[in-house]
């Protein structure tokens, strides 16, 4: 019963003209979009300095001079590939930095609460502001790591050796293999194009629920196994969604040639990882017993909703909530796929990566679980 | 006296304070053309889905096959096939793979199965739109496709609800002679309709319902005996004055005589011979009329007898 069901299935789904459609046409069109819209960014390959503030407002004045030359220290190394220097800094006070940035003297401030602590202020989303907010990444990464170190109680010279102090964003070009400061966006992008799994799982339930539709009567009042049929319908609409994730990669990586950075392998398996949590995020919405208008609404706020906090629309917001309420980015499916894109080209996967993947295949299991728990027959109270 | 296939007892369905059966009663022998007639909002389809457990029911009781029927019970389901009032397949099938799919529900073994389908696609004569989609089916063969998917894993109780409701009279035709067939190869059928011409031309045991409640149960033939009305006499003319409608009443035999649209209709009870009364009263008052006939009672007329209302709008 099973084969035959998903054989089925799998027509089903790949004859869906409208959902076949909008999965590839979809991120394709913005994949273009991205690609045309940042083009002439692409070509400036600028090695100007970026005018920057810094303001310190240092909580523990005992180390303030320490603090300082620390900073002063890892900006001064920071540099293009022909040796000049990335940020072109000035340290100023709070309005000073605020005035600077509201007459474009400057492209954004660094906030310095403390060695650890430290935000940065941009008012605007471009190249520029990019590579500013790339370098607080890759400072926070290296004092993430000089902590752990002396918890560890690592020698300082074991620790140096690990962060490659002032050195490390110059090495890795931005922190990454990848030169390019939008590639977050693309990141957004294929993530977006994963959880688009979810709209289809969606209906999976539906389908075979006789409250819900007269296909659903018609699997119900059969003698054929509700659990087997929800299978079968959710493997073949995962197995057709990773395929349509795998052709706009392509499209990306193979035609536009954006740099993912990190390996394509692992870029792949992440896709088809991210493709089966939106599956079955859709099919646990799916399974709930609640109105069909509310289950969509949620579906939606979860693809549109999650994407926008991602930064799929507004780049700058993920950052703001990294800041500020950083927990959302660690739940939300769309910024933790993205992350796990980043994390491999940053690090080649790494904790924030395993993380990632550890996150996604426990949400998984988790729902692919309600679903199959609420896969049975009842009668209903109405039909 | 055959086997009970289904069996209905005191059955009450509620939605709200909306009372939709009634203690229903049903009993339902092997190789019975059982059709359950009543106009819309009756509680036919409810008195079905109430039976494949598809809905919970307030009170009474329900047995398959001489066994409680319960949402769980495959081994009960796996023995019945149903053709629902609303058409149910998959638009992205063809007809050949909307009718395995639903096979496959029933049955795994996959050479069986291909030649149940095929049986299926010959039996409602879809041969030649085999690789069609629904979309590209006109009404009738898309009700036939519909039947097709409910029987192909040759059940031994059939359930049709209103199966034919919107399709031309020449599939209509086909689906009635196809139920039959089906039936005279073993099944036992169930067959729900508003068409009580349809009722009358295939079941072989007929419940009449109305709101919620059986109203008269029987052969078409008992149903009829059951009411005093035996024969309608009809005339068409342009106009007929109150005094000779009066005359008309007077007659022995006629109980009800009705003049509307250039139609006359005359109601007799006792025998068949009615007209003949009728006629010489036309002659005798020197009544012209345009045409005159006889007909004998229908099952609307014994709906309306009992409940006082037609069984459906005239088309
Ligand atoms: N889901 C429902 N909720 C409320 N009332 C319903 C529901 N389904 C049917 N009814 C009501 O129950 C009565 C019987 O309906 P139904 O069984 O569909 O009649 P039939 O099939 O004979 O046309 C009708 O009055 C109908 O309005
Ligand atoms: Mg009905």
């Amino acid at each position: 019963m099973f084969s035959a069901l998903l054989l089925n299935n799998m027509k089903i789904n790949i004859r869906n003209k409208e959902l076949i459609g909008w999965c590839i046409i979809f991120p394709i069109v913005l994949g273009t979009l991205f690609y045309v819209g940042f083009g002439s960014i692409y070509d400036i390959q600028s090695t100007d300095p970026i005018p920057a503030a810094i303001v310190y407002e240092l909580d523990d004045k005992a180390n303030a001079s320490e603090c300082r030359s620390m900073i002063e220290s890892v900006f001064d190394n920071i540099k293009y590939d022909d040796g000049t220097a990335m940020v072109e800094y000035r340290e100023t006070s709070l309005e000073e930095a605020d005035q600077l940035l509201d007459e474009k003297e400057i492209n954004g401030y660094y906030l310095v609460h403390g060695m650890a602590d430290m935000e940065l202020v941009i008012r605007s989303s471009n190249m520029k502001t990019s590579i500013l907010s790339a370098i607080l990444t890759g400072y926070k990464q290296n004092m993430d790591i000089m902590i752990k170190g002396f918890e560890k109680g690592l020698t300082q010279e074991q620790i140096v050796s690990m962060m490659y102090v002032g050195d490390y964003v110059k090495e890795q070009n931005l922190g990454g293999d990848s030169h390019d400061p939008y590639v977050a966006y693309f990141y957004n992008l294929i993530a977006m194009c994963c959880l688009m799994c979810i709209q289809t799982s969606l209906h999976i339930f539906p389908n075979i629920r006789a409250s819900r539709s007269n296909l659903g009567k018609r699997h119900e009042l059969s003698p054929g196994s509700q659990r087997i049929a929800m299978l079968a319908a959710f493997f073949a609409a995962t197995l057709v969604q990773i395929c349509i994730s795998q052709v706009t990669l392509f499209y990306l990586l193979c035609i536009l040639k954006i740099d993912f950075g990190g390996n394509t392998g692992l870029i792949i398996l992440t896709t088809v990882i991210g493709t089966f949590m939106a599956s079955t995020i859709g099919l646990a919405i799916g399974s709930l017993r609640l109105k069909q208008s509310v289950l969509e609404s949620i579906a939606l706020m979860i693809t549109v909703g999650g994407g926008f906090l991602s930064g799929l629309m507004y780049g700058d917001i993920k950052w703001k909530l990294e800041l500020n309420l950083p927990i959302i980015n660690r739940i939300n499916p769309a910024s933790v796929l993205s992350d796990a894109f980043y994390h491999l080209n940053i690090n080649h996967g790494g904790k924030g990566y395993t993380y990632s993947i550890c996150y996604m295949l426990i949400v998984s299991a988790v729902f692919l679980t309600v679903g199959i728990i609420m896969s049975s027959k009842k009668s209903s109270k109405s039909l | 006296m055959a086997e009970t296939v289904v069996k209905v007892t005191n059955l009450v369905k509620r939605y709200k304070e909306l009372v939709a059966l009634n203690n229903f009663n049903l009993d339902i022998k092997k190789g019975e053309v059982f059709g359950l007639l009543g106009p819309n909002g009756s509680g036919k389809t409810t008195t079905i889905n109430c039976i494949l457990a598809l809905l919970s029911y307030d009170s009474g009781e329900i047995e398959v096959f001489g066994q409680k029927m319960r949402a769980e019970r495959n081994d009960l389901k796996r023995r019945i096939g149903v053709v629902m009032q609303d058409v149910a397949v998959f638009d992205e099938l063809t007809v050949y793979e909307n009718i395995d799919y639903f096979c496959s529900l029933y049955i795994s073994d996959k050479a069986t199965r291909r030649q149940y389908v095929e049986e299926a696609i010959d039996f409602v004569e879809l041969n030649e739109f085999r690789k069609f989609y629904p979309k590209k089916l006109s009404g009738g063969l898309l009700r036939r496709l519909n039947i097709a998917c409910g029987i192909a894993h040759k059940p031994e109780l059939i359930i049709l609800d209103e199966p034919t409701v919107a399709v031309d009279p020449q599939s209509r035709n086909k689906i009635l002679e196809g139920i039959t067939e089906l039936n005279r190869q073993g099944a036992t059928i169930i067959y729900t309709s508003h068409y009580m011409e349809e009722v009358e031309q295939i079941c072989t045991r007929i419940q009449i319902m109305e709101n919620g409640k059986g109203i008269a149960l029987g052969t078409c033939d008992e149903l009829k005996q059951q009411i005093k009305n035996t024969e309608n006499v009809i005339v068409n003319m342009k106009k007929i004055s109150e005094e000779h409608l009066n005359g008309l009443r007077e007659i022995n035999h006629v109980y009800d005589v009705k003049f509307a649209g250039d139609r006359l209709m005359i109601k007799c009870s006792g025998g068949k011979h009615n007209i003949t009364h009728v006629l010489e009263f036309f002659d005798k008052n020197d009544i012209h009329y345009d045409r005159i006939y006889s007909e004998l009672p229908t099952l609307n007329d014994v709906f309306l007898e009992i409940t006082g209302k037609e069984l459906r709008d005239k088309e």
